[in-house]
């Protein structure tokens, strides 16, 4: 049991390895939101068709994150909105499409197709209260400062968004912000009585919300686009501009309201689209299996890189008092950090990806590793520690036979600590790219879902539950039954 | 022939003074007791001839030398040494404790094997007892395979801290027997810490009493015996001390 045991243990890494080969495909993001989604997906299996191969980061963040990814080569193209090109990237709100075009020049980027929709920004509202109310147009709103607003984040802090909306038509209101997926069930449930949207939002209908008429003409245009690098290959160049102007509102509509059908991906939904008999997705077990390997590999590089640090680290300042005070301290310090903070700040210095991901699972998993080694060294008898000292034992004599074992099951109950917050902190890896679990609970709430979410949500739990009994095999293996701890 | 010296010894803990002023010459092959009330100083003192303390001032030689203070793992592995409570390691064995000192020290399998045994059978451990964990035995048990562990590496020298204190009178009287045979079988210097009287008057050759960090008293164990016939051990302790007024 032991031996197959460990030799199990041996394979994992190579395991995790293998989940992370193959070559430079062209990257495609989208930003969190379906229609992004679904348009990411067109372009993605546009290129599929013309031959290349292709990575998808669904669901990347907002604007600025798919900005500085695509400024920064960590993906290839995705799709934008001249709106928000003008006003919240480039802050050149008067700008026309010529000058928008050498702004992007400058920059070695370029538009690769106009798609032919704008998908302007509009306010929506449960119908029956806009009946009740007598809403019609957004500066109906300013007679009924009671209502609720909530916002999407990006709304509230975009040039375009809330502060000018707010400016613009002098509405009195106090907001909240939220995710934009959950606005509309918060709408539906009564908490909210108006979001922002998208005019194209294919969700509208299912939630009885409308759309309230821009009286004041405040939001301009959103013409959708795909944008990408200047180094794109000719041929890729060619096979996107295949989709100028093919897509009008009602297309739009219809695509994103079949990509937000529970249990329906934008990849069929744009498969079907473009008549191709198989999208090329894998099954939900294939999926499930890859985003699995993916979580491991990300919490798994982590864990061992954290111990790799952490263990000698405080088994080294378990000699000094103060010193294993200040390596807690700072390393509490780190886990105040809240995750998407941490992740937000790593990825403009490592860029998107698996590097940002692991550095901060590995930051993450240093307190409970640092601490519990620290406790367990100073919880050993020290009556022990004197006929150890007696005995004529060094200090590394001391380490390795008295010391290190009767710590064990604190650093052990540390190292479990360090690797269940990983797995759960590793959903969180969706939103810098790179993958694992948290893609389809990240997906699934922008495309609002559920079954979705399950598939990355029951994986994720059943993961922590099985690693829990791994360790306590660990225990078992290594240490004498009566000084496996119980609980 | 002298196995310990203490050389104007003096410990001091902060502002207090635990020791001061101790002259003793320990000999080689006798076993000498330490009595006193707690606080005396009697472990701090027998701690000192395996440089678990320092001296604040004066010195300490140890089998002809002067304690080396960066060498003292070479020094301790010449000194055995058994506590109140055992000091086993509860995650090895009691075969495994037993010859923990041996393995450190290199010594081959067949050697450890033999000294084991002979171990075994000076001091009445049963050998089934060696492949369980220390919690599964007795305090006795236990105590005997502290004792054995101390005395592994054959050391000149052995240093027991009130290594009874815990027993059951019976079982302590035992085990106090098994010590003497282990005496008579391999003489060597024995130092033994203990506020018995009783115990150092059956175990020891000499008995030193302390009191508040001086030597109270210093004497021969048939000599006091035979100068106070009439008093019962505790008696007699209390009149060492109250001799110092």
């Amino acid at each position: 049991m032991r031996h197959r045991l460990r030799r199990a243990l041996c394979w994992l890494p190579v395991l995790l390895w293998v989940s992370s080969a193959g070559a430079a495909p062209l990257v495609v993001g989208s930003k969190t939101f379906t229609e992004s989604h679904v348009l990411a997906e067109l372009a993605a299996q546009t290129l599929e068709q013309a031959g290349f191969e292709v990575e998808r980061r669904q669901g990347l963040g907002g604007t600025m994150v798919l900005w500085e990814a695509l400024q920064g080569g960590d993906v290839d193209v995705y799709p934008e909105y001249s709106g928000t090109l003008a006003q919240t990237i480039l802050q050149r709100p008067d700008a026309d499409e010529i000058a928008l075009a050498a702004a992007l020049a400058e920059r070695d980027l370029a538009v690769v197709a106009e798609l032919g929709f704008n998908n302007s920004y509009a306010i929506a509202v449960d119908a029956r209260l806009a009946q009740s109310l007598g809403l019609r147009a957004i500066s109906d709103l300013r007679e009924h400062p009671e209502l609720s607003l909530g916002f999407s984040l990006e709304f509230l802090n975009r040039a375009d968004g809330w502060p000018s909306l707010k400016a613009h038509y002098d509405l009195p209101h106090e907001v909240t912000g939220l995710e934009h997926a959950l606005a509309y069930r918060a709408i539906a449930g009564g908490s909210l009585a108006a979001t922002d949207a998208y005019t194209t939002d294919g969700d509208l209908e299912d939630f009885d919300l409308v759309l309230l008429e821009d009286d004041r003409s405040f939001f301009p245009r959103y013409d959708a686009m795909l944008i990408g690098r200047g180094d794109l290959p000719d041929a890729a160049r060619a096979a996107l501009a295949t989709l100028v102007g093919t897509l009008d509102e009602p297309t739009i509509r219809a695509l994103n309201a079949g990509a937000g059908e529970p249990g329906v991906s934008p990849r069929q939904v744009v498969a079907d689209y473009l008549g191709r008999a198989d999208s090329g997705e894998p099954g939900i077990a294939g999926s499930i299996l890859r985003n699995t390997l993916r979580h491991l590999k990300l919490t798994g590089i982590a864990l061992l890189l954290a111990c790799a640090l952490a263990l000698p680290l405080a088994l080294y300042l378990s000699r000094f008092r103060r010193a294993a005070a200040a390596g807690v301290y700072l390393a509490g310090l780190l886990q105040t950090i809240p995750s998407l903070a941490l992740l937000a700040m790593l990825v403009p210095l490592l860029g998107l990806g698996e590097t940002p991901a692991i550095l901060a699972l590995f930051l993450y998993s240093l307190l409970p590793i640092i601490r519990n080694t620290l406790a367990g060294i100073a919880s050993v008898d020290p009556l022990l520690v004197d006929v150890a000292d007696g005995m004529g034992m060094t200090a590394s004599q001391k380490l390795r036979h008295v010391e290190l074992p009767l710590a064990t099951p604190m650093i052990l109950a540390g190292v479990k600590t360090a690797a269940i917050i990983s797995i759960g902190t590793a959903t969180l890896a969706a939103f810098v790219g790179a993958g694992g679990l948290g893609e389809p609970i990240v997906a699934g709430l922008n495309l609002n879902d559920p079954v979705l979410i399950l598939q990355g949500a029951i994986p994720a739990a059943v993961l922590a539950i099985v690693t829990e009994f791994l360790f306590e095999c660990v225990e078992r293996v290594v240490l004498p039954e009566h000084l496996v701890r119980r609980i | 022939m002298t196995a310990v010296r203490f050389c104007g010894f003096g410990k001091r803990y902060g502002g207090h003074e635990v020791l001061s002023d101790i002259d003793l010459a320990l000999s080689a092959r006798a076993t000498t007791a330490f009595i006193g009330r707690s606080g005396s100083g009697k472990s701090t003192l027998l701690r000192a001839v395996n440089g678990l303390v320092r001296p604040t001032r004066g010195h300490v030689e140890v089998l002809g030398e002067a304690v080396d203070y960066t060498a003292l793992p070479a020094l301790r592995r010449r000194i055995g040494y058994a506590v109140q409570g055992t000091g086993l390691f509860p995650h090895l064995t009691i075969e495994a404790n037993i010859l923990l000192p041996g393995r450190l020290a290199g010594w081959p399998d067949q050697r450890l094997a033999s000294r084991l045994a002979q171990l075994c059978d000076l001091l009445q451990i049963d050998t089934a007892l060696l492949p369980r964990f220390p919690h599964a035995l007795s305090g006795g048990q236990q105590q005997r395979a502290g004792l054995a562990r101390a005395m592994l590496l054959e050391p000149d020298l052995l240093l027991l801290d009130e290594p009874f204190a815990a027993l059951d009178p019976l079982t302590r009287l035992d085990i106090q027997q098994n010590l003497k045979r282990l005496q008579s079988a391999e003489p060597r210097c024995q130092l033994l810490v203990t506020h018995d009287m009783r115990e150092a008057l059956r175990l020891a050759d000499r008995i030193i009493v302390l009191e508040r960090g001086c030597v109270q008293a210093d004497a021969a164990a048939d000599a006091l015996a035979a100068r106070y016939p009439d008093l019962e051990p505790e008696q007699l302790l209390l009149t060492l001390l109250g001799d110092a007024g």
